[in-house]
């Protein structure tokens, strides 16, 4: 039993020294490098004291311009935000940074800031002016400026009005009321519906088309007068070129193609009177002028050349078709 | 040249610029061998009473073409003077009054005729009418009188 001891403790001794060896040689090596450390700092020193003193005059530069009072300050803030704000809501802040960063940077544009300098001089200014009344304010209504800064507040407020509805600013969202959802789903099945519905260009082929009104007014004049007269120049509307190629026998050719029928006395006097004032104004008679004129009368006229007392009775004296209303 | 072509025109209107429109329309038709009935009825018959058709005024208030404000117009004599100065335009232009415009048109063929509602309306006669009013008709004679014509309302 005491020798299975001594064998033991021989056994521990041996560990020990080996340990105690090992531990020696370590601590040896830590001196070293402790020593080459303290070698490395003796020869560091100088440098670091540079280093440190340059430091140190930098920091002092800072101190003084207040940048540690500035950097208290903004630790007191962060204090307050911190307290002030949970957990949760600095979850929300980073799901929300981009947008916060875009808005940050549509604010900071150029423009955006010459317009919040502008607006800030215009409240300046405004400092200046006298209270406004409703009647004022009316007036001031019409002035341009006015009118396009009314328009931007407005569109300002129809976005505000959107977000608070919970529409994204860019689009409108699905209506949220189960009311509002069922009318939109009833309007999106009309759509089809009413892109279906025949068009009435599709619906006129099939239909009958409408008789053509009949306006020819040049029906009377179309068809060539008998030789000799029809180698005569006339105008586009049949009526002759030149008044003096008329003759008696002319007219009663026209006459007859007119269906006025064989002229008699009443029709030369008639035809008469409108060459004689035709000559005399330049300019063809109408039939008021005729009727007054020749003395036949209205009634007369119109017993006479039943159609179209006016081209007609130019056409049968060789003068051009009057123009005029009456 | 066969197309009987006919035009039926209302005038329910009895202003100087309303009742001349008319007319030279009925005119024109008339001298273009159409055929053609007028229909006078509610103010439009002012323009066939004997009294009123030598003194149609023109409105001129509310009427956005006036040269003259409205609040002017509305004075007393504005409308008269208007009608004066429209009257005095119209006879530098050789064109008939409306008396004249009447006759020539009985003359010329058209059929000139009152509404039956309108007189009795009035309290008028066919003796207050000027003589080429035809006869004092209703609305249903009309129709009948206007079968195939293009009908026109002013």
């Amino acid at each position: 039993m005491t020798t299975h001891q001594s064998t033991d403790l021989v056994a521990a001794l041996t560990l020990l020294t080996k340990e105690v060896q090992t531990l020696r040689t370590e601590v040896g090596e830590l001196r070293r490098t402790q020593r080459k450390g303290a070698e490395l700092m003796d020869e560091l020193g100088p440098i670091g004291k540079e280093v440190m003193d340059g430091a140190m005059e930098s920091l002092g530069a800072l101190e003084q311009k207040g940048y540690f009072n500035f950097g208290k300050e903004l630790v007191g803030v962060l204090d307050h935000i911190v307290a002030g704000y949970t957990a949760e809501d600095v979850k929300d802040l980073g799901e929300n940074v981009v947008t916060i960063l875009d808005t940050v940077r549509a604010v900071t544009q150029p423009g955006m800031l010459v317009f919040a300098q502008q607006a800030g001089e215009a409240i300046e200014a405004g400092d200046q002016q006298g209270p406004v009344g409703m009647w004022d304010m009316v007036k001031a209504s019409k002035d341009q400026d006015v009118q396009h800064g009314m328009a931007v507040m407005l569109s300002i407020v129809r976005q505000i009005g959107r977000t608070a509805r919970g529409q994204r600013p860019s689009g409108r969202a699905a209506p949220k009321h189960p009311k509002y959802a069922a009318m939109a789903g009833r309007l999106a099945s009309n759509r089809p519906r009413r892109a279906q519905r025949p068009r009435p260009a599709q619906r006129s082929v099939n239909a009958p088309k409408p008789a053509p009104v009949a306006v020819n007014v040049a029906a009377a004049t179309a068809a060539p007068l008998p030789a000799p007269f029809d180698a005569l120049k006339t105008d586009g509307n049949g009526h002759l070129w030149d008044p003096n190629d008329w003759s008696v026998e002319y007219a009663q050719a026209a006459a007859t193609q007119a269906g006025v029928g064989p002229l008699t006395d009443e029709h030369f006097v008639v035809l008469d009177y409108a060459r004689t004032a035709f000559a005399e104004a330049k300019k063809s008679p109408n039939v008021r002028a005729l009727a007054n004129g020749s003395g036949v009368g209205t009634k007369g006229i119109y017993k006479l050349f039943p159609k179209k007392p006016g081209p007609t009775i130019a056409k049968l004296a060789g003068i051009p078709k009057p123009v005029g209303c009456i | 040249m066969t197309t009987n072509r006919k035009v039926a025109i209302i005038v329910s209107h009895g202003g100087l610029d309303e009742v001349y429109p008319a007319l030279i329309l009925a005119n024109g038709a008339r001298m273009e061998g159409i055929e053609c009935v007028l229909f006078f009825t509610f103010y439009g018959l002012d323009a066939v009473t004997k009294e009123k058709v030598d003194s149609l005024h023109v409105n001129m208030v509310g009427n956005p073409t006036s040269p003259v404000p409205t609040m002017l117009m509305g004075l007393p004599g504005m409308e008269t003077m208007a009608a004066k100065m429209m009257q005095s335009k119209m006879t530098d232009l050789d064109l008939p009054n409306v008396r004249e415009m009447l006759e020539i048109l009985d003359e010329a063929g058209a059929e000139i005729y009152g509404c039956l509602l309108a007189m009795d309306m009035f309290g008028r006669t066919q003796d207050d009418l000027v003589p080429q009013v035809k006869d004092i008709i209703t609305v249903g004679d009309f129709y009948d009188m206007s079968e195939g014509a293009q009908i026109i309302f002013t």
